[in-house]
């Protein structure tokens, strides 16, 4: 068997066979069958690359490696969704579960004023508080199978990057109302004055806009992702931010009004820029340090967050971009954040960094050092841009 | 003409000549196709109005009417052009600008509308990448999802050549090998326990067939197509020029696809270790012809295929079996 291709015991075959309904059978297989190194239906099937690419030069195979590695990862989300894979998550917080009736095809404002903007969906914006910042820059999108030069550039938003603001929190109780008023204004008036993300929710569930949709916010600053159409570094132009007023330690605070609130506009967003679910995500998970070469530089959101009840598909599973394309690697810290869960799409990720690197018969530093060049590259092109354009691209504002 | 649905859940093939909806009512499995193809004819209120009479699936686009779907070849032969797809070589046509209108109004009148007190699950067939096309393949996956969302579907995307193996190898317990031989494109899926381990398609399909032998012969595509559909078998040896053309290159499309399955297996290093040969299914309206599987048998035999293969076999029915596939998935992820 492939080493990621993990092989089920002959007892789920042996069941398998018991079972005379085809369809039966089927659900069954699907359900406890072994889990693959591709994907099964929805995105593109990447192993036909690792076939069908001839090998050529050490670099350029190197490279084709790569695509296959980043590729497969993205092809391992597309098979767990498919298979149902059930979201840890979701499991916990079954209240939050989105509701079963038909689904918006579309999310639009039905209502606007000076001070509030409402949407179909029942969400509510609070306009007291927003902010221009710098406007939205072109940004690059660079190619899984390599080089240091954009394959397309664009303008509009292309994902959500949720956050906690780590924030002082009061009780939440009704005795501290009045305390959770206040720290929740006098938060506001610092992720404006920081410019720190595009919408906070506060412990209420209320929706506030902080800085314009037009402009970026400074929220992911360092940062990768990737997804089928190729991989983002530095998500500050790219991906629009929204913060929870919480604690990523204490996230079983997070009240159910947040998340519902987080769903309505989650949905919006994506209707109105046609946002994809996979690029739907969280701090930790696109965050790096570029200094040290590790990802989790920001930990928010490392564990727990809800997904499902976004009605998203569990984003942890969505290989890391930032270790299979740019070799980044983790640490204690990050695995702290994680409170001792799994992140499947971290594992995997590795996984398959070091099958890439066997299979070009380089060691896994060898192998990890050349994606970092690559990023290093890029990186550098992008900060003598930021500098030219005496725009500082990369910043963060937390508190 | 469904305007809406009343099935519990539908398995959908996109292929780039043909869709076919598969619904199961009771114990039976119904299926209905379209041709994925049009013409357009100039616009008239005489026109427009004869075509509402006849009952003729068609839409307006500025001075022209698209007539799309199985119509389409009626008109094509009557006015002697060639019919156009809104898909070429498994995937939408970017560059066709009444695609992305086309594929939706077929969608239409295939599945309706999601009736809102039953089931809205359905899946639809993708293939895998082609070399060189993943872009394109991204647009087309997610151009579909939106329209059968649009029309209220809850879709899911499964690759053709799996939608062969959940639909024929049910008795090996989903383990073999699916191929599916359409117009764009053969797609190629290899799965253990129901479980892709590989995938890939291969862009020389029935179309090529159709274009290669045209351009020898001087005959239109079209009639090549229906030449090679309706009475075409593979034997070797043709007096007629134009079936000795088409069997010329259906060689050349077998010989391609023994060759691309040997050397994407061969390079796939950790293949899984079978411990029992393992069957391979052929469908597709490519695949049809009698004679078909036993130059694929006898070509693969030939070569040194790196997994042992039980049987070669064509589905029970191949121009369904995808659907049939895609249905089953449906149906079991519910």
């Amino acid at each position: 068997m492939p080493e990621n291709f993990i092989q089920p015991s002959d007892a789920v075959e042996r069941e398998a066979a018991k079972i005379t309904d085809p369809l039966e059978r089927l659900r069954y297989l699907r359900r406890q069958g072994p889990k693959p190194p591709a994907p099964a239906a929805g995105l593109p099937e990447m192993l036909p690359l690792e076939v069908t690419m001839p090998r050529q030069t050490f670099r350029w195979t190197t490279w084709a490696a790569a695509i296959t590695v980043v590729t497969a990862g993205l092809g391992l989300w597309g098979y767990q969704m498919s298979a149902n894979t059930p979201a840890k998550t979701a499991a916990k917080l079954p209240a939050l579960t989105p509701p079963t009736g038909a689904l918006p095809t579309g999310v639009w404002q039905v209502e606007t004023s000076a001070t509030e903007e409402v949407y179909s969906n029942g969400l509510r914006i609070d306009l007291s508080f927003a902010t221009k910042n710098r406007p939205r820059e072109e940004y690059g999108i660079f190619a899984l199978d390599g080089g240091t030069e954009p394959v397309s550039k664009s303008r509009a938003p292309h994902g959500i990057v949720y956050h906690t603001t780590e924030s002082d929190l009061a009780p939440f109780e009704e005795a501290s109302s009045e305390k959770l008023a206040t720290l929740g204004h006098l938060l506001l008036r610092f992720v404006r004055r920081e410019h720190s993300y595009h919408y906070l929710i506060d412990r209420f569930g209320r929706v506030y806009r902080v800085v314009e949709e037009s402009d970026a916010a400074n929220h992911a600053g360092y940062s990768v992702w990737g997804d089928s159409r190729g991989v983002y570094v530095n998500l500050n132009d790219s991906f629009l931010g929204i913060a929870f007023e919480a604690k990523t330690d204490n996230a079983a605070d997070v009240s159910a009004a947040q998340f519902t609130s987080a769903r309505m506009l989650t949905e919006m967003l994506r209707s109105k820029y046609k946002i994809a679910r996979e690029d739907c995500v969280t701090h930790a998970q696109v965050s790096v340090n570029p200094l040290n070469m590790r990802i989790g530089n920001h930990t928010d959101w490392a564990h727990g967050f809800p997904f499902a009840a976004m009605n998203l598909p569990d984003n942890y599973l969505t290989t890391l971009a930032a270790v299979t394309a740019f070799g980044f690697t983790h640490d204690e810290v990050l695995l702290k954040a994680e409170a001792g869960r799994d992140w499947p799409g971290l594992v995997v990720a590795d996984k398959l960094v070091a099958k890439a690197a066997a299979s070009e018969g380089s060691t896994e530093v060898r192998y990890r050092s050349m994606l970092q060049h690559r990023y290093k590259d890029i990186f550098a092109e992008l900060k003598r841009q930021s500098e030219k354009g005496n725009e500082p691209h990369s910043q963060e504002g937390k508190q | 003409m469904a305007l809406v649905s009343s099935a519990s859940a539908l398995g959908l093939d996109v292929g780039t000549s043909r869709l076919v909806v598969a619904r199961q009512t009771g114990d039976e499995i119904r299926y209905e196709s379209q041709l994925n193809a049009f013409v357009t004819i100039p616009n008239s209120k005489i026109t427009e109005g004869a075509l509402k009479r006849e009952h003729v699936p068609h839409s307006v686009l500025g001075n022209e009417i698209i007539v799309q779907g199985n119509e389409s070849e009626k008109f094509a032969s009557l006015l002697n052009a060639e019919i156009r797809r809104p898909m070429t070589r498994g995937v939408l046509d970017a560059r066709e600008s009444s695609s992305l209108q086309v594929i939706r109004e077929l969608l239409v009148n295939l599945l309706g509308y999601r009736d809102p007190f039953r089931e809205r699950k359905v899946t639809f067939t993708v293939p895998a990448a082609p070399l060189g096309a993943e872009g394109s393949l991204t647009f087309h996956e997610k151009t579909l999802r939106q329209i059968l969302n649009d029309l209220g579907y809850e879709a899911t995307s499964i690759n053709e050549g799996l939608a062969v193996v959940y639909s024929e190898l049910e008795s090996s317990n989903y383990t073999g090998i699916g191929i599916s031989c359409g117009g764009g494109l053969c797609n190629v899926c290899l799965a253990y326990l129901s479980v892709p381990v590989l995938s890939f398609s291969v862009p020389k399909a029935g179309d090529f067939i159709d274009l290669s032998a045209a351009q020898v012969s001087g005959e239109r595509a079209n009639r090549i197509r229906l030449t090679k559909e309706d009475s075409f078998h593979f034997n070797g040896f043709f007096s007629d020029k134009i079936h000795q053309v088409i069997s010329v290159y259906y060689e050349d499309v077998i010989q391609n696809l023994v060759k691309s399955l040997k050397e994407a297996f061969e390079r796939t290093g950790n293949l899984p270790k079978f411990s029992r040969p393992i069957p391979l299914v052929l469908s597709g309206g490519t695949a049809m012809p009698t004679g078909f599987r036993d130059r694929f048998e006898q070509l693969l035999s030939q070569q040194d295929f790196p997994v042992t293969v039980s049987e070669v076999r064509m589905a029970s029915n191949p121009l369904y079996s995808t659907a049939k596939g895609a249905l089953a998935a449906a149906l079991s992820d519910s």
